[in-house]
């Protein structure tokens, strides 16, 4: 079992590492595409892929960049009530908040994926792109999102510090 | 069913589940209690982010956070010094100034709270200024930050409600005015009975310098604001011109980021933009769950039963628009608020640019109150004083906001042309 966790942890490290190169791309990407849809508006003449694959691309780095939140307890949260609560039923309260939030990620996979095979043939408007590739991002960040959670759910003192940072 | 709703949330909420998948698993539950395909989670949780003014709200954030940590608040905040700093207690009025300026800059209000907090606490401490009063202060000028454009949640308001992101921008300039002329005469008023000292001297040789020094952020707003105006960009645009400009003044002129600041910028601004937008997306489904019930017509038609005076009614709104954002933070309660009235508010005639504005000044006056107070948080972390002293200190400007916001929500009833 011990074993397990510490495999698990250590996924969960090293997937954070990757999506946060990976986000740091796709904003980068994003901010380079919009950039480029202003100028080529008012220098030749206005692209027509632009604000489909910003679009897409705000998609992929609201739910990737959604389980870096995730693992660092950025998502806001009401943490008062359990902050209350005496050790040991909290520590049970932060396992049930894991485990009930796994059971969303689980479903929103499995949905995610039916919806991905039941629109297999469709390609995006403007750019031609099959949608599938771009649905992919909500069940694969889902399955990052549970390995955190797994990942949390085991950890000896949960570090469940929700702060309200944002606009 | 809307009990039933409501019951689950509030569970989720209560057990420490981010509000985010707590919305997801509300919606959850009724989809599987109804016998409704689970396809529609995804699928709105897809739709949900899936729209070009969006991509405004990562680019506003990240050109509120590149600017925060940069060296242009700095001299933007010498500048106003250098002109207002020869009054009584004119350091005040140089954060309220200096808040209202960055508010047309960044579409944050966390953003603005910093800016304004990180350079001129210290020098407020140093000239003698009482630090919890500053620290209040500035927080509340952080709230003008999401009145004045640009802003995001101005931005999600537009989409939600299908309105123009230019129009509602148009209309953030009077209550944001307003916000900043009553904050400062109550901070003049409390510099004078505590007989605050002067700032510098008023010369016109050191205005001119600091004014050389500040341009770069002096002429941003003329760009992102101007460019939107004049329909030149869209707002999501003038959004990422915002970022290239702060790029490009932090990189090349101010020097002071390298390559390795600008990846830990852009990562963390993501994060704060995907704890907004994955309640966007979650909050999609539950939105189309309200709408399949007709729970926002219902709750329209029992307020509409206690009264149909559109004052009274307007004033109950603002009475639960304030309350809502004294306990919740910005994105979530405009997202569960916002289809909830718009049924009500359009029965009742009033003009849904107005009402949007209603809605983030109520939010905004939120940032002061705690427990969820963004801009107390904020203004906390740059002074160091405890939340708890701040917040005493911050009553006599959340009174003249609340009084500001209730003045706002009437006076376009009476005189339609405010409503531009």
């Amino acid at each position: 079992m011990k074993n397990v966790i510490a495999y698990i942890d250590l996924a969960s490290e090293l997937v954070d590492k990757w999506i946060r190169y990976l986000v740091f791309i796709l904003i980068s990407a994003m901010i380079i595409i919009t950039t480029l849809q202003v100028f080529c508006r008012v220098l030749f003449t206005a692209l027509s892929w632009s604000e489909e694959a910003t679009r897409y691309l705000l998609v992929w780095s609201t739910f990737f960049t959604a389980t870096l939140a995730y693992k660092r307890g950025k998502h806001i949260a009401i943490t008062f009530v359990v902050e209350f609560l005496p050790k040991k039923i909290k520590a049970l309260v932060i396992f049930l908040g894991y485990f009930l939030s796994a059971i969303f990620f689980m479903t929103v996979f499995y949905y995610g994926m039916q919806m991905i095979n039941l629109q297999i043939f469709q390609i995006s408007p403007a750019m031609g792109i099959p949608m599938k590739h771009v649905y992919l991002a909500i069940p694969i960040s889902m399955v990052i999102m549970m390995i955190h959670a797994a990942s949390g759910a085991f950890k000896k003192e949960a570090d469940n510090s929700g702060k309200e940072v944002t606009i | 069913m809307i009990a039933f709703l409501f019951f689950i949330f509030f569970i989720c909420l209560l057990i420490g589940i981010p509000v985010s998948i707590a919305i997801g698993l509300t919606s959850l539950t009724v989809l599987f209690t109804q016998d409704i395909s689970l396809i529609v989670l995804p699928q709105r949780m897809f739709a949900g982010c899936d729209s070009f003014p969006f991509v405004a709200v990562p680019f506003f954030i990240l050109a509120g956070d590149l600017l925060s940590q940069g060296k242009m608040s700095e001299k933007l905040v010498q500048f106003a010094d250098s002109i207002l700093g020869f009054f009584k207690g004119g350091l005040w009025l140089v954060a309220v100034l200096a808040s209202a300026f960055f508010a047309a800059i960044s579409g944050s209000s966390a953003a603005t709270t910093a800016a304004v907090g990180t350079p001129l606490i210290p020098e407020l401490k140093k000239k003698g200024y009482d630090s919890a009063k500053s620290a209040a202060l500035i927080a509340s000028g952080g709230c003008i930050g999401v009145i004045i454009p640009p802003s995001i949640p101005l931005v999600l308001y537009a989409v939600l409600a299908d309105q123009s992101v230019a129009s509602l921008f148009l209309n953030g300039f009077f209550p944001g005015i307003l916000m900043a002329v009553s904050l400062s005469s109550i901070a003049i008023y409390t510099a004078h009975k505590n007989n605050y000292p002067k700032g510098s001297e008023f010369e016109i040789k050191n205005i001119w310098k600091c004014f050389k020094e500040a341009i770069w952020g002096i002429i941003m707003p003329l760009i992102i604001l101007g460019g939107i105006f004049s329909g030149y960009f869209t707002p999501t645009e003038a959004a990422v011109i915002a970022v290239d400009y702060a790029l490009l003044v932090s990189v090349f002129i101010y020097k002071d980021m390298k390559l390795k600041d600008i990846f830990r910028v852009i990562t963390n601004s993501a994060i704060t933009m995907s704890t907004i937008m994955f309640i966007i997306a979650t909050s999609a489904t539950l939105g189309w769950i309200m709408a399949n019930w007709q729970i926002p017509s219902q709750i329209a038609t029992a307020l509409l039963s206690l009264s149909d005076n559109k004052y009274v009614l307007l004033f109950l709104i603002t009475i639960v628009v304030l309350i809502a954002g004294v306990f919740m933070e910005t994105a979530s309660a405009l997202v569960l608020l916002t289809p909830v009235f718009l049924p009500l508010v359009t029965q009742l005639g009033i003009n849904l640019v107005h009402f949007g504005i209603i809605l983030i000044f109520g939010f905004a006056i939120g940032m002061i109150t705690p427990p969820v107070a963004i801009c107390l948080y904020v203004a906390s972390t740059v002074s160091n004083i405890s939340i708890e002293k701040i917040s005493k200190e911050v009553l006599p400007y959340l009174i003249a906001l609340i009084i500001v916001l209730l003045l706002y929500a009437y006076l376009p009833l009476v005189f339609p042309f405010l409503i531009i």
